[in-house]
């Protein structure tokens, strides 16, 4: 062993200054970035009725809203409810069937959170199950708008995306997982009485 | 200087002994960690018998158990339909209602079926009143009059060719002893 | 001068095996992934758990279930796709809840949802050890998923590791038919599927 010489205790210290600033203008950079990403929100771009959304796992194409008190089934239930109803055609893009299309259209409500949408099937006029890949069907989502509440004249919704993950961060598994929103369509809501 | 030769050979010798004892600690680790484990998953699975015969009455998990019929009928299409009729004495039929009980029927091979939820039409011709008694477990003691045997029921269907057919009842918390019934010689 | 290149060498070697071994893991849906017995139409396909044949596979435009004299038409994008066979456990009662249709291309098709319990499709039945039943399987998809398609039967969707079997099917996007009706029977087989609505 060499004898340690007068400079290297100066030669230490220099070292831990370095590392401590280095540390310090990571510590400052990912900061001054969060200020930033929070001060320029991303833009979800708009779309119109009509059009084709990819939101990764499904394209959907919203036709219409409207509002009643009878279900897509044509049956009223025994305890009358409003409900809201947004109807859209759907195709499952992703190689396993799905049954969570209610992630992808969500209602954008000033009030309390709503309970989570029925899907009903418009081919058998009854509740729909998980839909298979590659085949387009039409939809209509219902929501429970609570009472006391007036249904809105314009329904904001937002397409949200969803991104496969071959291998995710968990498990290292393959899955579909939330990504950020795709798009926000405005539809003018039908009252029916 | 220390020579590096000795020092090379004593930390061979190290190695080596780890290497061993490694051999050693490796299973105890396992062993210590799954311990209770092991213990807990013999635990669920019957395995200490209380043998018992039809109509006699035997103590099982706190109750007086007893198996008034074990036969076996025709049933359509090549299979056969065992019934098992059984009743629990118990003095408190709400800690014995409170746990689990499993019904199996087994066979000389190793096979088991679990009781059929609705009974055979041959069952609902023959024993009509066998219909009105429960499976084994909670409700069957929620529905015995106060001093009365709770009255049970199951019903299998089997291959008309199964042979030798033994009836075990378990009740989850006695467990690894189950009462088993062994069907009576024709 | 060796030296270095052969440590150079080695830590080029390391990177190289570091960089094979992570690109050739195995996917942890591959890991899990149960355990298949394979076969054709018609054959008796052994799992450890249960046996399963399939005997008839038909294609069809429209379905109509037939439940207690009412007829109801099911349409769709595509075509469905019944498979009839027959299951038997082998050691103890089970039941088998996940059926799909695997095409040529990996893409997944379950078993369809829109026709009621009423009859008596795969997952709705126990099948006790000794005792063979008939056995229907019902699938909607697209025309082009059915050439070349597997059915894929298992106890549940969920468990890792668990048997499977795979039978490949001798369906064709030639033969579909216009209309198939399966009528709910009270008595003997609990379903007949009959051509033409």
């Amino acid at each position: 062993m060499t004898e340690p010489s007068r400079t290297t205790i100066r030669q230490r210290l220099f070292a831990f200054l370095i590392a401590g600033l280095g540390g310090l203008a990571a510590s400052a950079f990912s900061f001054s970035l969060a200020v930033y990403e929070a001060a320029h929100p991303p833009r979800t771009p708009k779309a119109v009725p009509g059009e084709q959304i990819d939101t990764g796992r499904w394209l959907v194409t919203l036709r219409s809203a409207r509002s009643g008190t009878t279900p897509p089934t044509g049956i009223p239930p025994w305890k009358p409810t409003r409900l809201v109803m947004v109807d859209m055609d759907v195709v499952n893009q992703s190689a396993t069937p799905s049954n969570l299309l209610s992630r992808a259209v969500t209602l954008d409500v000033p009030q309390a959170a709503l309970q989570p949408p029925t899907d009903y099937l418009d081919r058998d006029k009854g509740l729909a199950g998980h839909f298979n890949p590659g085949m387009p069907e039409r939809v209509t989502l219902a929501w429970e708008w609570p009472e006391g509440n007036p249904v809105p004249q314009r329904l904001n919704l937002t397409i949200n995306g969803q991104i496969y993950k071959l291998r995710d961060n968990l498990y290292g598994a393959s899955d579909w997982f939330d990504a950020d929103a795709v798009a926000t369509v405005e539809l003018p809501v039908e009252q029916a009485p | 200087m220390v020579d590096p030769s000795a020092g090379i050979g004593r930390s061979h010798r190290g190695y080596w002994l780890s290497m061993a004892a490694l051999v050693v600690a490796l299973p105890a680790a396992l062993a210590a960690q799954s311990w209770e484990d092991v213990r807990a998953w013999r635990a669920q699975h019957g395995r200490e018998p209380v043998p018992a015969a039809v109509g006699q009455a035997i103590d099982y998990a706190g109750a007086r158990w007893t198996v008034t019929r074990l036969t076996r009928l025709a049933g359509g299409q090549g299979h056969a339909v065992v019934l098992a009729e059984f009743e629990a004495a118990t003095a408190d039929p709400q800690a014995a209602g409170s746990s689990p009980c499993q019904v199996l029927l087994a066979d000389g091979d190793g096979r088991t079926w679990q009781p059929v939820l609705f009974a055979d039409p041959a069952v609902r011709k023959t024993y009509p009143e066998a219909e009105e008694r429960s499976l084994c477990g909670g409700p069957a003691f929620a529905a015995a009059a106060p001093g009365k045997p709770a009255l049970m029921a199951a019903s299998f269907t089997v291959p008309a060719s199964a042979r030798d057919l033994t009836l075990s009842i378990a009740m989850l918390t006695a467990l690894p002893a189950y009462l088993s019934v062994s069907e009576p010689r024709q | 001068m060796t030296g270095m290149m052969r440590t150079a060498l080695a830590v080029t070697f390391a990177a190289a095996a570091l960089y094979a071994l992570q690109h050739t893991r195995p996917l942890y849906s591959d890991i899990t992934s149960p355990i298949v017995s394979w076969g054709g139409m018609g054959e008796d396909v052994e799992a450890s758990a249960f046996r399963l044949s399939l005997d008839r596979v038909r294609v069809a435009r429209t379905l109509n279930v037939e439940t207690f004299g009412k007829t109801k038409p099911y349409t769709s994008s595509g075509v469905w796709v019944v498979a009839e066979g027959k299951a038997e456990a082998k050691f103890e009662t089970l039941s088998l809840i996940s059926g799909e249709w695997l095409s040529r291309r990996g893409v997944r098709y379950i078993l369809t949802d829109r026709i009621p319990a009423t009859i008596e499709m795969m997952p709705g039945d126990v099948y006790q050890p000794g005792l063979p039943r008939p056995l229907l399987l019902v699938f909607e998809m697209p025309p082009e998923a059915v050439n070349g398609g597997t059915v894929v039967v298992a106890r549940s969707k969920l468990m890792p590791l668990d048997d499977e079997i795979r039978i490949a099917t001798d369906a064709s996007e030639a033969d579909i038919e216009p209309a198939l009706t399966i009528r709910r029977n009270e008595e003997g087989q609990p379903w007949s599927i009959l051509p033409q609505g």
